[in-house]
């Protein structure tokens, strides 16, 4: 008796709830930019889709990890979310491969849109030859922020090696402030050391260690001096540095109270958020090297396979509104990002922008970001191995070296 | 009817899951589930991932600490409720009240008083005490014991109710007697009443047992896990690699030896009670 009553009333909810009527050309963004810098430049996008007429439901998670596990849950539910922001990692090429991506080619086709990405951007949006992903940006991990401020009251000059850059580090912790501002999430820390790999070794030792993950690479000394680089950083820390959050430690350096900060240039997006010029009040330099390169990771959107119509039709005008120049241009202005498009008028864009622009234009400097390079879970465990060595002093270069060695050669 | 019913979703919903899992972790499954065998592999990988091994240990010094601490805490606070004490319901509702606030809340507060810069430790040296130091939360090898202290904290007062209300299940009788003979309280305690209250404390074990086991939120609150990896925890390790690190596979199998240890642990406590009935 009481079975049939649950029933009925089940029934009756599922009628209501397929009869709701499709109104308007809807997406449902799975997204994770919550600081204010990004949160503006998700505000772009979805004024920019509210214009062409969409209907917008925004589903923001706390970080990335959180936004990813929500969307893959959706999915495996049986809900899917209409755009996952994300960037091409092997999550991203694991969802393509299963099926579970809705792909652009007809309208990539029709805009051009392959004329107009760098080759390696363009190489990474596609998984066995289809367009499964959209570009918003493009970032750079190599960076090093500093306050001007704090730079001209001590008389330093911009740092061009590493020496040069503990040097001016030291002065600063001498006079009381912080002469590196740090992170304490393991996710900050490995940047710091993949940075470490990149200016030391150079981009063509980059893709031998961290793309084809070759034996002779793992061999060379660039590892221990990285690792010692690392090291040396961390004895920068200050007390309150362990578990604090990205955005926080560039606060640090946007108000004064720390020297420099290693950190991707989305950092530039919260110093523009807080009113501070490039070049004037804050600089700017990718980690000193010999030959530069450029540790590009794509902030993209993926749209997930959806019946529904309405949602469908939502997916489509959403890629449009993405792929506009002057949503673009936009989003690199208030996020730090370079633009996607290389036909983006990037005039505008602040000398640090400049800065990252011209070097993803040079040919072999730009490589891919370890985040998106490594398969699988190698990245979270050289993140574990990273967040370890960063606080267990007692744990030697060698050991380190070893253990990371082990971890890119275990698949 | 309704008994069978529930009982089937149950069985579906709670075993179906266990073996689903059990399948996923002898897979090579990453975001998306993959059905093709590969046998022990992933366990393998565990048991030789630095990461899980340091969240296993982590686990059984939490726990000891944690459920020895909170069951001596929780029992002190009950003796002395126990003696009629004035206010009793006002100070047993204080102690209680952590409990009404959940893991994050508590992992939140503790970490901002623990905060070397913001909390404790700032405060205290800015009374003038330049020298003291208390900064155990970033400190990797003592951020552990940090953990304790908040879980204490939380679930103190839900032992001292139950150990309580065991107390006050005691026979008066059995009180007469003690003070006839002149016993000294704690040793009325002690030897007395305390060994009648068996069933009373292996479920309070038992109860403290499912936290350690659980024991994420606290960790995500606190310390995510950090500095480095020192805090780590076996949920945490499964969640992590459930969803930001994809590797189903690899986090099933976490989940299926989580399982295994919690009933290791439990053996003994399932041993002595069926000892006992039969």
């Amino acid at each position: 008796m009481k079975f049939r009553h649950l029933l009925s009333t089940m029934t009756i909810l599922g009628t209501f709830a397929a009869s709701s009527p499709a109104l308007a050309q809807t997406v449902d963004v799975q997204h994770y930019w919550t600081s204010s810098s990004e949160s503006k430049a998700m505000n772009t996008i979805a004024d920019s889709f509210k214009q062409r007429g969409g209907k917008w439901i925004d589903s923001p998670s706390a970080d990335f990890d959180a936004a990813l596990a929500a969307a893959t849950s959706r999915i495996a539910g049986g809900q899917p979310p209409s755009a996952i922001l994300m960037t091409p990692s092997s999550a991203l090429r694991d969802l393509a491969s299963s099926g579970q991506l809705r792909d652009f080619d007809d309208l990539a086709a029709k805009g051009g849109w392959q004329k107009v990405m760098a080759p390696i951007v363009w190489d990474k949006l596609n998984v066995d030859g289809h367009l499964v992903a959209l570009p918003v940006g493009v970032h750079a991990q190599n960076w090093v922020w500093y306050s001007k401020p704090v730079l001209e009251k001590l008389k330093i000059s911009e740092p061009k090696t590493f020496d040069e850059l503990f040097a001016a580090a030291d002065k600063i912790k001498a006079s009381g402030g912080i002469g590196i501002a740090t992170g304490g999430e393991p996710w900050q820390q490995v940047g710091i050391l993949y940075s470490a790999f990149l200016a030391l070794g150079g981009p063509e030792y980059w893709n031998e260690l961290i793309v084809k993950r070759s034996p002779e690479a793992l061999k060379s000394p660039v590892l221990t001096q990285a690792f010692d680089i690392f090291r040396k950083v961390s004895t920068y820390a200050d007390p309150a540095s362990p578990g604090r959050s990205w955005n926080d430690t560039t606060n640090l350096v946007v108000t004064d109270k720390a020297g420099f900060q290693f950190m991707g240039d989305w950092a530039r997006g919260e110093f523009l958020a807080a009113g501070k010029v490039a070049g004037k009040d804050f600089g700017c330099l990718l980690t000193p090297a010999e030959k530069p390169g450029y540790a590009i990771l794509i902030d993209v959107f993926a749209f997930p396979v959806n019946t529904d119509d309405d949602r469908i039709k939502g997916q489509t005008l959403l890629a449009d509104s993405i792929m506009e120049p002057a949503v673009q241009e936009k989003i690199a202005e208030v996020k730090g990002s370079v633009p996607s498009r290389t036909d983006v008028d990037t005039s505008k864009l602040d000398t640090c922008a400049q800065i990252g622009s011209k070097t993803l234009a040079t040919p072999g400097a730009a490589v891919q970001a370890a985040y998106d390079a490594l398969a699988g879970d190698l990245n979270g465990q050289v993140t574990d191995l990273a967040g370890q060595f960063w606080t267990d002093k007692s744990m030697t270069t060698q050991a380190a070296v070893e253990s990371f060695s082990n971890i890119l050669q275990s698949e | 009817m309704t008994v069978v019913f529930f009982f089937g979703i149950v069985a579906v919903f709670f075993y179906g899951s266990i073996l689903w899992t059990g399948y996923m972790s002898l897979t090579r499954s990453t975001l998306m589930p993959n059905y093709n065998f590969v046998g022990f592999d992933q366990y393998i990988k565990l048991f030789t991932n630095h990461r899980w091994l340091v969240s296993c240990l982590n686990m059984v010094i939490f726990g000891v600490l944690y459920i020895v601490g909170t069951l001596a805490f929780g029992t002190l606070l009950a003796v002395f409720a126990d003696r009629r004490i004035r206010a009793e319901s006002l100070f047993r509702t204080i102690f209680l009240y952590p409990l009404a606030v959940s893991l994050i809340v508590t992992g939140l507060s503790w970490r901002w008083v623990l905060d070397p810069v913001n909390g404790l430790q700032g405060l205290v040296r800015g009374m003038g005490w330049e020298n003291f130091t208390f900064d155990w939360l970033t400190d990797p090898n003592r951020a552990i014991y940090t953990l304790v202290i908040a879980g204490i904290w939380h679930s103190a007062g839900l032992i001292m109710v139950i150990i309580l209300a065991g107390l006050r299940g005691v026979d008066e009788d059995l009180w007469k007697a003690i003070r006839m003979e002149g016993i000294p309280l704690w040793r009325a305690y002690l030897q007395v009443i305390f060994p009648g209250m068996r069933p009373v404390v292996a479920s309070c074990v038992v109860l403290l047992m499912s936290d350690v086991i659980r024991g994420y939120d606290l960790v995500i609150a606190m310390t995510k896990g950090g500095p480095g990896i020192a805090t780590e925890m076996p949920a945490k390790f499964a969640v992590d690699y459930y969803f930001a690190r994809v590797n189903l596979g690899l986090a099933s199998a976490a989940s299926i030896a989580m399982l295994v240890l919690s009933l290791l642990l439990l053996a003994p406590y399932f041993y002595s009670e069926f000892r006992r009935r039969t």
